[in-house]
């Protein structure tokens, strides 16, 4: 109680409160091979685990020193945080209860706990680890079940063997359920897992203070605790926005290349056609990087447009395009071109052109032509389209990253910056699952409106 | 040696039964054929065979050795596929060698091999060539020399003459039959077509919904058929319903709609049992005005068509979508017969059978 | 005759301004290349110069970033095509009843948002590794979670194309060749990849390019590193001068070239076949012809 600070006065209560309650801990070797080695007593009531010794008995101040012996505490392993320097002293109250060590130098690890909490033994299981146990017995459930007798037509794995062979088998089975189970499967659920997690340093990680918990899920909507608003505005404005601009940019998307594909499907044959291929391919042969940076260029207050603009007269400054989110979207209608012209063009192309014939001979007119039936044709190709269009521009990155003005963030902007500068992993993974699932949703909706099913739409 | 016994062979699919209950054994070096409609089963056999489906209930044997377990990759036996499943990206002595390469025989080695069989099989100096650039009948070949190139000791074959032209189908109708006498090794061969199986083999199984009907030679199978099936399949036949009044001796009179028939009861007929008689149209011959008995009837000749060799009389029968058919050999005296006239048939009662009632073949 | 002008009219304009839209961007941004101005643009002018392709060379991090970019692209082919070949000829052969579930899953990957894969993958393996005991080295190491995280779904990708190929593929070849006394690999390296060898080929084009070019999951697994996209898309949005332009055109004129000798080599294709027809046309005149003069030479 010499010098002790007035905020460490409760630490030490705590420690002190520690060293007289702690049941006994696993009784560490001494790091003094020559001095003749007691065994240290184990617990007389509360005993001290302590492995190093202490220089006399007596009260006396303690100043913990820093990384040293192998303290086996239940919990925190690897090495502590290096010390800021604040001293702590430390009076043990009962002596006699010290274990006598051979004097000289020894080293003492700190572990405070907060006693108020009672810490359950930590089983280690997660709820990935329960949940993997449960699909595997799913998994192991039909062939316990076959092997009992029920013989189908279907392939079994005896079967499998015999016909592939064992190397082939092998090679296809490891591939295969090694893709499906720790490439597809497993990370998804380690980030679902995650995004219920405290945000908490590695030492800690696996300890009494990782639990699950609501609140990366609920910060998206309220926000920080300590903010007035009663919801996280900012965020849940660029959620939104960022939906609602993928939106629109697939369906600018769409009405964009939409003639173009109808052009090509049906008027055009042979050799231009594969030329006007070519040229379609060729911008999406450079990297997308480099297309959005030329739209950065294009849209620069020194830029082509701005310049063109002052020119003929209608601006006298240049305009802020990059802000306006001008650049943005243009830039994101520009990426996924390639992927709405080609599904499009494969559903249009498969259409009879005597149908086309048929129709404007019996006097309809372009519009509905191609509302009643081109459109119902091409709808796998619609679909597919404008799916791959919304999910690459929702989860866009790079564009927004370059294109973007301070006032456009993108959603996935802000996972990044969780990521990044922001350090909480686990709340980037949460905000990441709620992108996923609207993403899902989206599918969903398109396949049910579309009539369409998965293998339709991930066909390029 | 390499004889081949199935024994108590069945084959299911889930409840389908594709082969029930064959038994039979083939001798070393026979050219056996199985004979039967699409679906009786005699493609589940020949897989079966070779070692693509185990039975499963009974036993596959070779040679007197059990195969059961044994993939067909190791099995002695070689099989022509329907569609030849020639590799298209190899060359036709890379098709032919393929065997030998597989069992490392070394590149100078499998170039001579394949040579000879190219010899053997009349395309000497082609194997440079691909696949694609042959005719129907030349790839039909080199898929014979390939199987024979890995020494096979069954050849099995399906069907393997149905994708060819007439002509080409009767030349290799005669050529597999050399091969195979040349070589020795004992065929296996599946057909539809009984003019194939009668042409080229020793014996005959012919088969139906998975059951043999009958095993023989040409000669038993036609002039002896066990059943109706192989009576209506093998050939052509005309059936006469009735139920047996008399059966005594070798024959059995068979009440019909036509009056009382005899013909040759081998199956142990007795009174009061259904019966089919069959009679082949090249027996029936037109009958003196005064002809009588149990061989001779009495119906309406509904059409002629003249073929050639034999002039066809179509005559009315009990069934009217089938109508009889007499087949009068085209020598000097053959007559017409207008349409709508009756006419009276007789028929050797030695040379007719009657079989049990059963399934008859589909046309 | 003037409405239908007036669409034709319509419709080449139309095709005039998407191309300009295709086009243009990139043609501004070549041109900056050879800008002296020290922000890409061209306008204004101010004079033409090449030393930013020298400038271009010279920054080490594109440099080290296109090394890697290699790497991984080489490591995402090894480990991807392997996979996407097993997946196809799994999908052939399992049961008719589970097909649908194990095609939803394996395809998912590619609608699953870039940024989503990478992040997972880099969670997963560090937590994964750390239960299994896998040491931070390997769990952390950039390249190889930018391969497996790329691989994820780049396996689907190359997949597509292997089913397709697979489907025409004739399965009594590989029982011809068993029943000659093939074993099961020996059926695979014989018939099977022979058979699969241009779908092998795109696939690695594919897996590559599309590694090569891929931001949004790479971003997140390089950690501290970066592969030549990653590290571009840092100077396009902080470090901007015309090198990036640059480097758009040394790319552009790659793809050039590639586009131009793919269309030369579909065009002599294309001259063989029409030339091999009219050889055989003309073999079966003269076959008719011959044949036609011995029946008039025997009747």
């Amino acid at each position: 109680m010499n010098d002790g600070t007035p905020n460490l006065a409760a630490t030490q209560d705590a420690v002190l409160a520690q060293l007289q309650i702690t049941p006994s801990l696993p009784q560490p070797s001494l790091p003094e091979p020559a001095a003749p080695a007691p065994a240290p007593a184990p617990s007389t009531g509360g005993g001290l685990g302590i492995s190093p010794s202490l220089p006399s008995a007596g009260s006396s101040g303690i100043s913990p020193s820093l990384p040293g012996s192998s303290t086996p505490a239940p919990s925190a392993p690897a090495s502590p945080p290096s010390g800021s320097g604040s001293n702590l002293n430390i009076t043990i109250t009962n002596p006699d209860k010290l274990p006598s060590l051979p004097a000289g130098q020894h080293e003492l690890k700190l572990v405070i706990q907060d006693p108020a909490k009672q810490v359950p033994a930590d089983s280690g299981l997660g709820f990935i680890e329960i949940f993997i146990a449960i699909v595997a017995a799913l998994l192991i459930a039909p062939f316990v079940q076959r092997e009992a007798g029920k013989w189908t037509a279907n392939l079994n794995a005896l079967q499998f063997v015999q016909k592939n062979g064992i190397a082939i088998s092998a090679y296809l089975l490891i591939f295969t359920i090694g893709w499906i189970v720790f490439m597809i499967i497993l990370p998804q659920l380690y980030m679902f897992d995650f995004s219920f997690r405290h945000n908490l340093p590695p030492p800690d990680i696996g300890g009494p203070a990782d639990t699950y918990t609501l609140k990366n899920y609920k910060y998206l909507i309220f926000g920080r605790e300590s903010d007035s608003d009663l919801f996280n505005w900012l965020h849940l404005e660029v959620f939104a926005k960022t939906i609602f601009a993928s939106v629109i940019v697939t369906l600018i998307n769409f009405a964009l290349c939409y003639p173009l594909a109808f052009f090509m499907a049906q008027s055009v044959r042979g050799r231009s056609q594969r030329l006007l291929f070519l040229c379609l391919l060729l911008p999406f042969w450079v990297n997308e990087i480099l297309r959005a940076f030329a739209f950065k260029l294009i849209f620069a207050d020194l830029g082509l447009i701005n310049s063109f603009l002052i020119g003929i007269g209608i601006l006298d400054q240049p305009y802020d395009f990059l802000s306006a989110n001008v650049a943005l979207y243009t830039g994101l209608t520009y990426a996924y071109i390639l992927l709405m012209i080609f599904p499009l063009y494969n559903a249009i192309e498969s259409l009879d052109p005597n149908q086309v014939e048929a129709a404007r001979d019996m006097g309809a007119s372009w519009i509905t032509i191609h509302r009643r039936v081109v459109m119902p044709h091409a709808k796998p190709g619609i679909a597919s389209g404008c799916t791959m269009v919304f999910m690459l521009t929702a989860g866009a990155l790079a564009a927004p990253n370059i294109l973007g003005g301070p006032s456009s963030l993108w959603f996935t902007q802000i996972i990044y910056q969780w990521y990044n500068t922001g350090g909480n992993w686990p709340q980037g993974s949460a905000y990441a699952f709620v992108l996923l699932i609207s993403c899902i949703i989206f599918v969903r909706i398109m396949m049910r409106v579309f009539k369409v099913g998965l293998g339709d739409i991930a066909k390029r | 040696m390499s004889s081949v016994e199935l024994d108590q062979v069945t084959i299911r699919f889930g409840d389908f039964v594709a082969v029930d209950n064959c038994n039979l054994t083939i001798e070393s070096g026979e050219f056996f054929s199985f004979l039967g409609p699409s679906g009786c089963g005699k493609t589940t056999i020949l897989r079966a065979v070779s070692g693509f489906n185990d039975p499963t209930e009974g036993s596959v044997r070779i040679g007197a050795k059990d195969m059961r377990g044994i993939g067909p990759n190791n099995r002695p036996t070689a099989l022509i596929f329907q569609n030849l499943a020639l590799f298209p990206l190899m060359s036709v002595a890379d098709n032919i060698a393929f065997g030998l390469e597989v069992r490392g025989i070394p590149y100078n080695e499998r170039r001579r091999r394949a040579e000879e069989l190219l010899n053997l099989i009349a395309l000497p100096g082609q194997g440079d060539k691909m696949v694609s650039e042959l005719s129907g009948g030349q790839r039909q070949r080199v898929a014979i020399a390939r199987a024979l190139a890995v020494e096979p000791e069954v050849l099995l074959l399906d069907e393997p003459l149905s994708a060819l032209d007439l002509k080409l189908r009767q030349h290799m109708r005669t050529e597999l039959r050399a091969i195979q006498q040349r070589v020795g090794i004992t065929f296996i061969y599946i057909t539809h077509d009984q003019g194939e199986a009668l042409t080229m083999s020793d014996r005959i199984a012919v088969m139906s919904a998975g059951i043999v009907q009958q095993v023989g030679n040409g000669s038993e199978i036609y002039n002896n058929p066990a059943t109706s099936f192989v009576a209506s399949f093998v050939g052509e036949n005309n059936a006469f319903f009735g139920k047996v009044s008399r059966a005594e001796g070798n024959y059995a009179v068979i009440d019909t709609s036509f009056g009382p028939l005899r013909g040759i009861n081998n199956r142990g007929l007795s009174e009061g049992d259904e019966a089919y008689l069959f009679i082949r149209p090249e027996v029936l011959r037109p009958a003196t005005g005064d002809a009588s008995g149990d061989t001779v009837f009495e119906t309406e000749a509904l059409k002629e068509e003249f073929e050639g060799s034999f002039l066809h009389v179509f005559l009315k029968s009990e069934n009217a979508d089938k109508p009889y058919k007499m087949a009068i050999v085209n020598d000097a005296n053959v007559t017409r017969h207008a349409a709508g006239t009756n006419v009276k048939v007789t028929f050797d009662a030695d040379r007719a059978v009657a079989l049990p009632v059963g399934e008859l073949a589909d046309e | 005759m003037s409405t239908n002008q007036l669409r034709t009219w319509v419709v080449r304009g139309y095709i005039i301004l998407f191309f300009l839209y295709l086009f243009g961007p990139l043609m501004i941004m070549s041109a900056s290349a050879f800008n002296m101005s020290s922000y890409p643009t061209i306008t204004p002018w101010e004079g033409t110069t090449v030393k930013w392709f020298g400038e271009l060379a010279a920054n080490d991090r594109l440099v080290s970033g296109f090394i890697n970019s290699l790497w991984v692209g080489a490591g995402v082919v090894a480990l991807s095509v392997p996979t996407a070949l097993a997946g196809a000829i799994m999908l052939m052969q399992v049961s008719e009843r589970v097909r649908p579930i194990y095609y939803t899953i394996v395809v998912s990957p590619v609608l699953v948002p870039g940024v989503i894969i990478g992040i997972s993958t880099v969670i997963f393996w560090e937590r994964f590794g750390s239960l299994v005991g896998l040491d931070y080295e390997t769990t952390n190491n950039p390249f190889f979670l930018t391969i497996v995280g790329q691989s994820t779904f780049i396996s689907a990708y190359c997949m597509l194309v292997f089913i397709a190929r697979l489907q025409r593929f004739d399965k009594t070849q590989e029982e011809a060749a068993l029943d000659l006394g093939a074993t099961h690999v020996q059926v695979f390296w014989k018939v099977l990849i022979p058979f699969l060898r241009p779908a092998i080929l795109s696939s690695i084009v594919l897996a590559f390019l599309t590694s090569f070019e891929n931001y949004n999951t790479t971003v997140f697994t390089m950690v501290a590193r970066g592969t030549l996209t990653t590290e571009l898309a840092g100077l396009a949005r902080f470090g901007v001068n015309p090198s990036i332009s640059a480097l758009a055109v040394v790319i552009m004129g790659f793809t050039l070239i590639g586009a131009v000798v793919y269309e030369v080599k579909k065009r002599r294709e294309e001259a063989i076949v029409e030339a091999s027809k009219k050889r055989a046309a003309m073999k079966r005149m003269k076959d008719t012809e011959a044949a036609a003069a011995q029946a008039a030479a025997a009747a």
